[in-house]
Parts: C-alpha cells; sequence; structure tokens
C-alpha cells in the first residue's frame, strides 16, 4: 500500500525521545538492590563483607555468581512454595496428607483442635490437601488462597527472570497455560462469591491454585 | 632549479594521525569490566532511542519509563553475552525489544486474571516538541491493536525485517505482512 504522505510522516518520527525524568538514579538503585539480594542470599558470605557496601562496580566483576544465586533463588523460593503448601495442608486446613510431615502435623493437629470432628475430603488430584471445615468458605480460604498468591508471585518473578534465557516458544506455551490457570481461578474465584460453601468450587480452586504452581515449577526449572 | 626539501614525518604528525578511540567503545570494555559510571555512559547515550520504543510499543509514558529502566538492568546483567559482533546499540535495541515484548504477554496474563477489574486508563503518549504531522501521526498509533501497533513500530519505524520481526512476535511471516497492510491502512483511515 502505497502512501507518500503516511510514509513521509513516518520518515518525520524523531528516532529518539528523551524521557521527561532522569531514569538512571532508579536503575542504579535497581542493581544495587538486586547485588544486596544476591549477597543476602549466597550462603556463606564472609561477615566482614557487608552487602551494602559492596560497591556497585563488583557486581559485574563476578560474573559467575549471577547464575549462582539465581538458581539458589529459584530453590529458595521452590521451597517457599513446598512450605506454603506444607502451611496449607497442615495449619489452615488440618486433616490428613500426603506429605509425611503434613502426616504429622495432621495428626497432632486431630489431638490438639477442638474443630468439628467431621472432615470432608475433597481431593485434589494429588490428594495433598485436605479441606476440612476451617477452610471451606471464602472467607476461610481466603488465608490460603493468600499463601498461594505469594508462592505464585515468587515463582512468576524468577519465571520473568529467566524469560530471555528460553526459547520464544516455550516463553508463549507457558505464557498460554499460565493465562488459562489464571482464568480458572478467576471464574472459580466468582463463582464462589455466590456460592461461598460449595465445597466443589473450592476444590476446583485449589486445583486450579496448585496447577499453577506445578506450571510454574516447571517454569522455573526449565533448562536455558 | 629550486631543491626539492624533503620533510620527515614528525612525532607530532604521526600523533594527530592516531585514530581517536571511539569513547562508545571505551565505555562498554570498562562497564563490561565492572564499571558502573561507564555503564551510566552508556545509558545517556542510547537512553533516549530505548525510550522511544518502549513508548510507541507501550503507550503508555510510566510504563515507558519502568521498561527502560528494564532494559538497562536486563543489559547491565548480560554484558557478559555481548559478543561484540553487533553494534552495541543493536544489540541493547533487540534486548530491548524482546523486554517489551515479554512485558506485554505478562501483562495480557495479567489482564486475563483481572478480567473482572476495571483496568486503570493508560496514561497515553502526548509527545511535545515534534512537528505536527508527527504528533498527529504519534496519536494515531494509539488507535491500532496491539499487534498491528507492534509490527507498525518494529517494521516502519525500527527498520527491522518480517522475517525477524515474525521471530520476535512468535508469528508467521505472512501474518506480519497482513498486520503491517491492515496498520497502514488504519492509520490512514485515522489521519484523514
Amino acid at each position: 500500500m502505497k502512501d507518500p504522505k503516511l510514509d513521509q510522516d513516518i520518515a518525520n518520527l524523531p528516532r529518539e525521545i528523551e524521557p521527561q525524568r532522569d531514569l538512571w538514579p532508579e536503575i542504579e538503585a535497581r542493581l544495587e538492590a538486586r547485588l544486596e539480594a544476591r549477597l543476602e542470599a549466597r550462603p556463606g558470605t564472609p561477615a566482614d563483607m557487608p552487602p551494602h557496601r559492596t560497591p556497585l562496580s563488583d557486581m559485574r566483576c563476578r560474573p559467575r555468581r549471577r547464575l549462582g544465586g539465581r538458581t539458589w533463588l529459584g530453590g529458595s523460593a521452590l521451597a517457599m512454595a513446598a512450605s506454603v503448601l506444607l502451611y496449607v495442608g497442615t495449619q489452615q486446613l488440618p486433616g490428613p496428607a500426603d506429605h509425611a510431615h503434613a502426616v504429622d502435623h495432621a495428626t497432632e493437629d486431630s489431638r490438639t483442635s477442638e474443630a468439628p470432628k467431621h472432615t470432608e475430603h475433597i481431593g485434589s488430584p494429588t490428594g495433598s490437601i485436605d479441606l476440612s471445615t476451617a477452610g471451606t468458605t471464602v472467607s476461610g480460604s481466603r488465608g490460603w488462597q493468600a499463601e498461594y498468591e505469594t508462592a505464585a508471585g515468587l515463582l512468576e518473578a524468577i519465571f520473568d527472570d529467566r524469560r530471555l534465557a528460553l526459547a520464544p516458544t516455550v516463553v508463549a506455551l507457558m505464557d498460554d497455560n499460565l493465562t488459562l490457570v489464571d482464568t480458572a481461578i478467576s471464574q472459580t474465584r466468582h463463582a464462589l462469591a455466590s456460592s461461598p460453601q460449595d465445597a466443589q468450587l473450592l476444590a476446583l480452586m485449589h486445583d486450579a491454585y496448585q496447577g499453577k504452581l506445578d506450571l510454574l515449577d516447571q517454569a522455573t526449572s526449565l533448562p536455558e | 632549479m629550486p631543491a626539492v626539501l624533503f620533510v620527515p614525518a614528525t612525532s607530532a604528525t604521526l600523533v594527530s594521525l592516531a585514530p581517536v578511540a571511539d569513547p562508545l567503545k571505551t565505555a562498554l570494555e570498562r562497564a563490561r569490566a565492572g564499571d558502573a559510571r561507564a555503564f551510566a555512559a552508556l545509558y545517556r547515550s542510547c537512553v533516549g532511542r530505548i525510550y522511544a520504543l518502549c513508548l510507541r510499543l507501550s503507550q503508555d509514558r510510566a510504563r515507558a519509563e519502568t521498561l527502560t529502566q528494564d532494559v538497562f538492568v536486563r543489559a547491565w546483567q548480560k554484558l557478559d553475552s555481548y559478543r561484540g559482533d553487533a553494534v552495541f546499540s543493536t544489540w541493547l535495541h533487540r534486548l530491548a525489544i524482546n523486554v517489551v515484548l515479554q512485558d506485554k504477554r505478562s501483562e495480557n496474563r495479567r489482564r486475563a486474571r483481572e478480567r473482572a477489574d476495571a483496568d486503570a486508563a493508560p496514561s497515553h503518549i502526548s509527545p511535545h516538541g515534534k512537528t505536527d504531522a508527527s504528533l498527529d501521526l504519534e496519536r494515531a498509533l494509539s488507535v491500532l491493536p496491539e499487534r498491528c501497533l507492534h509490527v507498525f513500530v518494529l517494521s516502519q519505524i525500527e527498520g527491522m525485517r518480517h522475517d525477524e520481526i515474525a521471530e520476535a512476535l512468535n508469528i508467521a511471516v505472512g501474518t506480519s505482512k497482513a498486520q503491517l497492510h491492515r496498520a497502514r491502512a488504519l492509520l490512514k483511515e485515522a489521519l484523514r
């Protein structure tokens, strides 16, 4: 489609536009913050090397550490996500669980809790979480939903950090799948708003969150 | 017959003929060695082009500022992977395109998740200090559908080939061509 006027307008567009404010101070602060997080996360950081005193330039002098730091962060987040699941399964939603620790906690809970004995097991595919009366309403489930969101947020941050290192097709596939899961979570949340006692909806919500964590777990474990 | 005088080159002449070191290259080498001030100099020399790209692709001034910061944070992290086989500004430019497009995918996921919530109206660009024609075109860009906008900006403003755009956007080459055709038609209509 030939259009000399449009072509002229395009040619007249400036190739450079200066931001209305200086962005460098924030960039520098972010680089410093990443360095601090990496050093704090790194086991065995000598006590006589306070991370917040380390000059920014050191960050670029140790390129290998970046990979190690990220890997450690991934492991940390995964561990945290696992902790969240354990917490969800044993503290807020007491009952039998597959995980050995969860079983221990659940047993302890069953001895000490004065919650009603009626425990409806709503099986997730993994059977890892048991929904007791403690979490079978919207208000009761808000706690574990928030914990799921926190864990998913951490893994998403790691995934976002690895996007450039992964193949675009893999990233696009992951994004598509995450969109599906997020849609499922959103729709279930809406359904729960009108049927807050619906045990099946709560189970679906749990499964959707669990699926999201599994997906993000995969995404953060993919080789670069 | 006058004598022909031979004037040998002096050391001063040789010095003046020596190539001047490329300041950008020097800054790049120092930044790769960990010099943050050198990286700041690189930022100063490239920020205009990177911000323009982020602004046009995102159509949101605040988002463009954040994306520009993201690009330079990523660049700092990835300086080791820059081998010097492309011009630094080109390498940075490709990095910026990836950062913006991947952010867009993340944003689309977030929007799908929060579909029920009202989306905040973006602070659309209102560039200043330009000619009326470029201002009109800049404004007209905001009416383009997202895919059209991306293809148009990458092709017509950034000069990428359709095969490069197709790879960056994960679409077919034919789709890229069709989107460009559609974008130009929409812009022509908007500017009429």
